[in-house]
């Protein structure tokens, strides 16, 4: 009969500890080639604005560069940010640096603090991460 | 006890995780054996075929995928045929493999959530916990395939996004031999533990002729003895060459649904074995996709885990659709299965509301309206099957 | 519901009711048929395949620049493994439509939606009701129609 089987699964699991992963108290690695947190390379960047079009959630928007050059360059809103990765499947020149890192939790009230700019050469911008959920 | 008509509504609301779809069933009750019965839904309506003739194709596959959390790859998959079907794009044969291979992943994961959901709606709260566990490896097996856990992105217009290595088939190989393994422990308790069988079988009967003339879909309709599947019908990816059985039950009860989702199961591992075996070469993409599509008409049908697919597209020419019509199979299942409620007592309505594959919170509070005294009584949708009388 | 019996063909079987159905693509068909003929076309079909007939979806599109409502009646018949469209075409200002619930029963909530969002009326169809998937602010709107600009406005 099942029923002893069952019972005796359920002895077994009294031993053992809990498979449910204790997040956030411990980091978890996720599968190697999942789609994490991405940054665009400033310098590598042409402004065709390709990315911002193709986008599904409308989450690039191009601004003008200052100084003399006249070329844009994309800034994301993780806030809309769906992590599809479509931006970086379309751009022609692979700008797009990309991570396993695990996305930040947004705050709707710090919304700002989640529109991200590129990497330029001099600086080197991280979005703003909270340390306690 | 007392001899009063009364009235059970459960209001729902979008609460559980793992569920998509909130929905309101009004029963009315007389005694302990249910009278009536009416469902009201609507209140998860985000208008997607409204958004979808505003946003440009490729958008359009990537929106259409979050119409349903646990299907989404079978959503992916559909909505990009319907638009290779209007634009006469050609797959490359390692994409469709690579797409068969995703869906029967998805159906796996599907088929094992819906059992471990009736599990706990009838009470046996540990094969719950067992089947969750387990199910965790498929998930596992997701996230190396495509990228994410639960909303894969897997699909596009004209093949998939990305390959597979040797690695990971051998990771897919092993931990499938593993699911299986714990499949034959799970089967012999679906078939044969007289406490499952005393809670399933004989509740909500449907004959062949009673399910065909409502149009079910899916493990409903299979479940009743008719041998329908679009896999085989109409074939689409790579079914034509991968081999497979199409599994029927002639009792059409909730336990011969349930029985049928058991044996798709193993059939999905199966056919997982036969693409990794037989993966062909080449390239995942044909090399030019347009962005503008030609005017005319596409139409798409694949079989997702909870039944029958439907895309039909209308266009006319340039970069957005002019019509996209999408039917999701528990569309149909839970609107037209409502009449088998009927008749059947109260403690039996979560087995076989569940046994539809809803997908709606399963610990939803359910309010007892007393017609006739006009007392009302909340009890959660989980308790109310150990209800013994009212 | 035999397997081993043979069932006419698509094509003989239309031809025997006077209509003609085209393979637009493999094991797709496809015909135009007029409003009030329909119910009788698909009772005859259901009876011809043993009831091995069933309705996937009513596809309705508003072509606006022409006038008229077109709806397509998404059908799979079993036995021959193949898909049939039925279309047909109603004027824009007087969309009524007999409907299917008589012969299937499982058409019922296809045809509340499609009245529910474009507001195509089913006569026969003591079911339809508004609104049944849309909230109640646009109880008296029709969202999927080509000329509604947003809640409350047109």
């Amino acid at each position: 009969m099942s029923l002893p089987k069952l019972l005796g699964e359920v002895a077994k699991n009294l031993f053992k500890k809990p498979a449910t992963l204790p997040f956030p108290k411990e980091e978890i690695k996720p599968a190697p080639g999942y789609r994490g947190l991405h940054r665009v390379d400033g310098d590598k960047c042409i402004g065709c604005s390709l990315c911002a079009i193709e986008c599904p959630t409308g989450a690039i928007t191009m601004k003008m560069r200052p100084g003399d050059k006249k070329k844009r360059y994309p800034v994301i809103d993780y806030g809309k940010c769906i992590f599809c990765y479509r931006c970086v499947e379309v751009c022609p020149v692979k700008a797009y640096i990309v991570s396993e890192e695990k996305p930040p939790v947004i705050r709707f009230d710090k919304k700002e603090a989640f529109i991200v700019e590129p990497i330029f050469k001099s600086t080197a911008e991280k979005p703003a991460k909270e340390e306690k959920q | 006890m007392s001899k009063e008509l009364k009235v059970i509504e459960i209001p729902v609301g979008p609460q559980h995780p793992a569920l998509h779809e909130p929905i309101q069933l009004k029963i009315w009750v007389d005694g302990e054996e249910v009278v009536d019965v009416k469902v009201v839904a609507g209140f998860n309506h985000r208008g997607v075929e409204w958004l979808a003739e505003r946003k440009t194709w490729f958008q359009n596959v990537f929106m259409c995928s979050r119409v349903c959390g646990i299907c989404n790859t079978v959503h992916g998959t559909t909505c990009s045929q319907c638009f290779e079907d209007l634009g006469n794009i050609e797959v490359p044969p390692r994409a469709k493999y690579l797409r068969v291979l995703v869906n029967e992943l998805e159906r796996i994961h599907s088929h094992m959530i819906i059992l471990a959901i009736m599990a706990e709606a009838i009470g046996f709260d540990s094969l719950f916990m067992l089947m969750m566990r387990d199910r965790e490896r498929v998930m596992y097996l997701k996230e190396l395939v495509t990228g994410n856990r639960v909303l894969a992105d897997y699909v596009t217009i004209g093949g998939v996004r990305r390959d597979v290595s040797k690695e990971t088939c051998d990771k897919i190989l092993k931990y499938i031999d593993f699911i299986e393994e714990r499949m034959k422990f799970y089967k012999k308790i679906w078939g044969e533990d007289p406490i499952v069988r005393k809670r399933l079988v004989d509740t909500g009967r449907a004959t062949a002729s009673q399910a065909l003339s409502h149009c079910f879909v899916g493990p409903m309709l299979r479940g009743s003895g008719v041998k329908s599947d679009v896999r085989r019908d109409y074939p689409y990816a790579a079914y034509d060459e991968v081999p497979f059985n199409v599994i029927t039950y002639k009792e059409g009860d909730s336990w011969a649904r349930m029985m049928v989702r058991v044996d798709e199961i193993f059939e999905s591992i199966n056919m997982i074995r036969y693409v990794i075996e037989h993966l062909p070469g080449g390239p995942i993409l044909p090399k030019v996709v347009p962005k503008k599509l030609p005017a005319g008409e596409g139409f798409s049908k694949s079989e997702a885990p909870r039944g029958e697919l439907v895309y039909h597209a209308i266009s006319k020419g340039g970069m957005k659709p002019y019509r996209l019509k999408i039917r999701t199979p528990s569309f149909t299942n839970i609107h037209n299965g409502a009449f088998l409620i009927k008749g059947a007592h109260v403690a039996d309505v979560p087995a076989i509301f569940t046994s539809f594959d809803p997908c709606i919170s399963c610990t939803e509070r359910v309010k007892i309206i007393d017609v006739k005294t006009g007392k009302t009584r909340i009890i959660p949708f989980n308790k109310l099957s150990k209800l013994k009388k009212l | 519901m035999s397997e081993e019996k043979e069932y006419p063909s698509l094509e003989e079987f239309f031809k025997n009711i006077g209509l003609e159905v085209r393979e637009v693509k493999p094991r797709r068909y496809q015909l135009f048929v007029d409003p009030d003929k329909l119910p009788n076309v698909v009772k005859k079909l259901v009876d011809a395949y043993d009831g091995q007939v069933y309705l996937s979806t009513i596809a309705a599109v508003d072509f606006i620049d022409e006038k008229v409502f077109e709806l397509n009646y998404d059908m799979s018949v079993i036995p021959l493994r193949c898909v049939l469209i039925l279309k047909t075409r109603v004027p824009r200002d007087n969309p009524k439509v007999p409907s299917l619930v008589s012969v299937l029963p499982g058409a019922r909530p296809h045809e509340v939606e499609v009245y529910d969002l474009l507001g195509i009326e089913f006569e026969g169809n003591p079911y339809l009701e508004k609104p049944f998937l849309l909230p109640k602010e646009l109880a008296n709107e029709y969202p999927l129609r080509k000329d509604w600009k947003g809640p409350g406005k047109s």
